[in-house]
């Protein structure tokens, strides 16, 4: 069991981020309001963990001007794929101590 | 937001995410490459029943069902073939995100994609009863066409793309029976071809 634990990855202990990723392997990029609607959590909240992610690679932050304003894009990357993958493996494992 | 570190928790927690956005992008490039490669097997295969004297116009414009019969097979075949390949891949590929949690997305995915198909098969059943073999091609790909834009919704935006071209071959077919073969091949061969590729530079298979 303790073994399992371990294997959790620990960059999706925070829901904000378990979210982010949830929602960005099911989307092709998706735009900062977007974001923060679907997730329903305050802009510190969401900016922070994005960052967080991003230094891991996990996702990729791409800035655009639509007008005067600047548009942010949120989108996984393959490694932020591939872990959130074995981290959700890792999940069902837990679920089922047996196996 | 809690921390958190109950697995059953987390899992329900990703799937409401998934759930609420609308979006699912993974039906995989090497399913796009086969559907592709399936289309160009099926039209080298229908080269074969086209009438010697004046080739697929020939055939198509023959009012005889029995000149046009193998040809439709093929289409028919290599349609079925395609599809069952496509879901194969992408139910093995989604394992590990284990059914359940994607299903209400592949659910939209594939209910918006099937139903203009569906509307096409009524449209195509309507044309063989009217012996109006010529515009098996192009009606098969301007609804094909209005699948792909209609799901591209739930999906990435180039697949609306896919099906705008799709559309456009379509419409030019209509126009142009001659060009029914080869829109047909253009559309359903280098059309699902390019965008597998396409996606496979994006994401990998």
């Amino acid at each position: 069991m303790k073994n399992i634990i371990e294997g959790l990855n620990k960059a999706f202990e925070s829901r904000v981020r378990l979210g982010i990723m949830s929602i960005l392997m099911v989307e092709e990029g998706i735009d900062y309001n977007s974001l923060k609607e679907t997730l329903d959590v305050t802009d510190g909240n969401l900016a922070s963990h994005a960052s967080a992610l991003e230094k891991l690679h996990y996702i990729a932050i791409s800035k655009s001007f639509v007008g005067k304003k600047t548009r942010t894009v949120y989108a996984a990357t393959a490694e932020g794929r591939n872990a959130f993958s074995s981290h959700l493996a890792y999940l069902e494992k837990l679920l089922k101590p047996h196996t | 937001m809690s921390e958190s570190s109950q697995p059953l928790q987390d899992l329900q927690y990703i799937k409401t995410m998934m759930d609420r956005s609308s979006r699912f992008e993974t039906i995989t490039s090497l399913a796009w490459v086969l559907a592709g490669l399936i289309a160009f097997g099926g039209a080298f295969y229908a080269t074969k029943f086209f009438s010697h004297a004046g080739g697929y116009l020939a055939t198509v414009t023959s009012r005889d069902a029995g000149q046009f019969r193998p040809l439709l097979y093929t289409g028919a075949i290599a349609f079925i073939l395609a599809t069952i390949v496509c879901m194969s891949i992408t139910l093995i590929r989604l394992r590990p995100l284990k059914g359940k949690l994607l299903q209400r997305p592949i659910l939209r995915l594939a209910v918006n994609l099937n139903l203009p198909l569906f509307a096409g098969a009524v449209l195509l059943y309507a044309l063989y009863q009217l012996s109006g073999f010529e515009y098996f091609a192009p009606v098969s790909l301007l609804m094909y066409g209005l699948g792909l834009f209609n799901a591209g919704r739930y999906s990435i935006d180039a697949m609306r793309y896919l099906g705008l071209a799709c559309m456009a071959l379509g419409t030019i077919a209509v126009l142009m029976p001659a060009f029914g073969f080869t829109a047909w091949v253009v559309g359903f061969g280098v059309g699902n071809l390019l965008f597998g590729i396409y996606q496979y530079r994006k994401t990998g298979f």
